[in-house]
């Protein structure tokens, strides 16, 4: 990447005065329109998560559905307003005046709930990864291409105000030239569910299942594989992958820690590690460049600059944070306004999580009729990479990911 | 056989104890448990600034779309501040800010403001009267947090557990191995059973930040040097929470003429002294340590917190 200063300087601020103009509680909402019907299909966490970002944006949740009764309960609780649906076709049918759908369900139900929502011509959110095989994410992926209406793949990152930012220098002399990345997601967690009936169990453990799971490296690893791509424009050709069942040891054969090597066809390598049993250091990936590197943390993000890179003039108003031996500039939207409003504080973050983002993306590009940040095609992609990066744990081999694998048509 | 776990959040420690369970499903329900407790945090922490009220205390439009469970806390504090004759409120948020520099002040600078909300539904939201207005949810959040802990817990099928927030507040599931409830040991020593579904919360007034942190909300004095605390039993931890610190307050003012809201509440006070260990919280000091107390294997009960 060959930019000059001059330019660097101009396209920096350009992009500081961009994030700065992210509005922040208030401001974003309004630029949607208030009222906006939308359903929710799924009302687990992450449902009721989709759920609670919705109504801070004033959408209008018309009607929830989940085959399981405590979850929907649940979900009527956050949402009051909203009518109840045991069953996904029956709201669809029902509840003509929806607009849009998010699809929350489990990976492995998504095909049907979203094939059944482009047929009633809603506009359609999925969750990631977009299916638990290839065959039932191409299957969605030409649903969507063949639909007139939107269709979001929820990978976050291309959506997140401080990934924004972080892209913005990427491309520029600040971050110079791709040298490795890294990526990892530590969590201190079972992955188990706990419920009152052996049948209800099963349904619930869909991630310990091996006939419906993607593992780690699909359900984790698939949103933090999109930042690379997004990132570098770039798809891993082969995944090696190595991993095991190290601390839940309750039967499963899910591995609950995972690593991994995604190489790219210019030789540029993601090493990635995700565990279910420590987490130190939680969610972040890291690129590092000859000039700088970035670390990312959804919520924060930040850039550490080598010693022989170029002072920038912005620099001046930076945020700064102490990591050991290493100073990271804080990557904040809103610097130049919190700056000047004297707000700028160690470990500011962003006001939303990243889901808000993503999910006034969608409304935004629904009401606009424009063609969202993740479309079905990224989905697809980065569905395919963490099907192929799963295989690899199980197989404890290398996959080969040609570009023929990546085409949806 | 007793599985545990213990979350820091909400500038407290909780804990759970879950019993006659398998390991794996103790585990998995106490996750599911704490996965709540840690969105109430990311919601109502008032010393986060990624937290929703935080997010409220700085916007500048008068009314905003909140969450349903965000709702619902407001029209819960709504209805307490009224059944307790304003001993109890939500909006003292401004005070404690003058005494407590890591609580966000007004965005005038101005202490000791209230300010009003009024509530508005389908969907969620809150129309805030001054921008002054500042939060502070105390013990009240950490109540609900644990009641919907204990919503998702019987939903996951736990039939036995105990929960606590900052040992202050508590909430019953079933019973102990071999009892018939859940003991909980007061701090001068006197020994309650809370029965499945049973809460219980202490209050001193004694707060671990600078002191005493307790605010008289009808007349705005604060209300030092207690040497008595309260506790409160009910069907509702965030009520329960609510009214041990109204009660402290309507006991300042020798009024006792508010009632308790929910039936099967009962409570009662007792003296504290200055070297008396107060709670665990961090930030809202709001507590007096209980003890859950369950018997060992000689027969004799011991304290499992």
């Amino acid at each position: 990447m060959t930019t000059d200063r001059r330019e660097f300087m101009i396209q920096s601020a350009g992009a500081l005065a961009g994030v700065a103009l992210l509005p922040g509680l208030e401001g974003l909402a309004r630029s949607i329109e208030e009222g906006y019907p939308v359903g929710i299909i799924g009302t687990g966490r992450q449902g009721r998560a989709i759920a609670a970002e919705l109504q801070k944006i004033g959408a209008k949740i018309v009607a929830i559905c989940d085959n399981d009764a405590p979850r929907l309960r649940s979900g009527s609780r956050r949402v009051k307003e909203a009518k109840t649906y045991a069953d996904a076709d029956k709201m669809l049918t029902t509840e003509k005046g929806i607009e849009a759908v998010f699809v929350a369900t489990p990976t492995h139900l998504h095909r049907g709930v979203v094939e059944s929502a482009i047929a009633a011509g809603k506009h359609v959110y999925c969750e990631a990864p977009l299916a638990h095989t290839v065959e039932d994410a191409k299957a969605i992926a030409l649903a969507a291409r063949g639909s007139s209406k939107v269709f979001q793949a929820g990978l976050l990152a291309r959506s997140n105000p401080v990934y924004s930012l972080a892209r913005s220098f990427y491309r520029t002399e600040a971050f110079l030239k791709l040298v490795s990345m890294r990526g990892q997601n530590s969590r201190k967690d079972s992955w188990r569910q706990a419920a009152s009936t052996a049948e209800r169990q099963a349904r619930l453990d869909w991630r310990l299942n091996e006939a419906t799971s993607t593992g780690l490296p699909g359900e984790l690893g698939t949103h933090q594989f999109d930042v690379f791509h997004w990132f570098t424009g770039k798809y891993p050709v082969r995944v090696q992958g190595r991993g095991g069942v190290l601390v839940w040891e309750d039967g499963r054969k899910v591995a609950d820690t995972v690593n991994l090597v995604l190489e790219m066809d210019g030789g540029e390598c993601i090493e990635y590690q995700a565990t279910l049993g420590n987490s130190y250091g939680g969610r972040y990936e890291v690129l590092h460049g000859v000039n700088s590197a970035f670390r990312l943390a959804w919520s924060h993000g930040w850039m550490f600059k080598e010693a022989d890179a170029a002072t920038q003039g912005w620099e001046v108003y930076a945020n700064r944070q102490r990591f050991f031996n290493d100073e990271g500039i804080t990557l904040i939207a809103d610097a130049t306004k919190l700056a000047s409003q004297n707000k700028l504080k160690d470990g500011v973050g962003l006001p939303h999580d990243s889901l808000y983002y993503g999910i006034s993306d969608f409304l935004t590009s629904c009401q606009e009729e424009k063609f969202p940040k993740t479309g079905a095609g990224e989905g697809y992609r980065a569905t395919v990479v963490g099907i192929a990066a799963h295989r690899a744990v199980v197989e404890g081999t290398t996959v080969e990911i040609s570009p023929d694998d990546l085409k949806e048509a | 056989m007793l599985e545990r776990g213990a979350l820091a959040a909400m500038g407290t420690r909780f804990e759970i104890i879950v019993a006659g369970e398998s390991v794996s499903l103790a585990r998995a329900a106490i996750e599911s448990a704490f996965a709540e407790i840690e969105n109430c945090h990311r919601l109502w922490n008032p010393f986060s600034a990624d937290s929703l009220v935080s997010q409220l205390h700085e916007a500048t439009e008068h009314e905003i779309p909140i969450d349903g469970l965000t709702h619902e806390l407001l029209s819960l504090c709504q209805r307490l501040e009224s059944d307790t004759k304003r001993a109890f409120s939500a909006t003292t948020g401004a005070f404690l800010a003058s005494r407590d520099p890591r609580r966000s002040v007004s965005q005038d600078g101005s202490e000791g403001h209230q300010g009003y909300f009024e509530l508005l539904e389908n969907p969620p939201r809150v129309r805030i009267s001054d921008s002054r207005l500042r939060w502070d949810f105390g013990a009240i959040a950490k109540g609900f947090a644990l009641d919907l802990a204990v919503e998702v817990m019987r939903e996951d099928g736990i039939q036995n557990a105990f929960l606590h927030g900052g040992s202050s507040s508590v909430a019953a599931i079933g019973a102990a191995p071999g009892l018939s409830g859940w003991r909980v040991q007061l701090p001068q020593g006197g020994i309650l059973e809370l029965k499945d579904g049973e809460s219980l919360a202490v209050s001193s007034g004694h707060g671990n930040y600078q002191g005493d942190h307790l605010v008289d909300p009808l007349s705005g004095d604060w209300i030092e040097n207690l040497s008595f605390g309260c506790w409160v039993r009910g069907t509702s931890t965030a009520e329960a929470d609510a009214w041990a610190t109204a009660l402290l307050v309507l006991k300042q003012r020798a009024d006792f003429s508010a009632g308790l809201g929910t039936e099967g509440e009962d409570w009662g006070f007792f003296e504290i002294d200055n070297e008396m260990q107060v709670g665990n919280d961090e930030v809202d000091g709001d507590s007096v340590a209980l003890q859950c107390l369950s018997p060992s294997a000689s027969g004799d009960e011991s304290a499992v917190i």
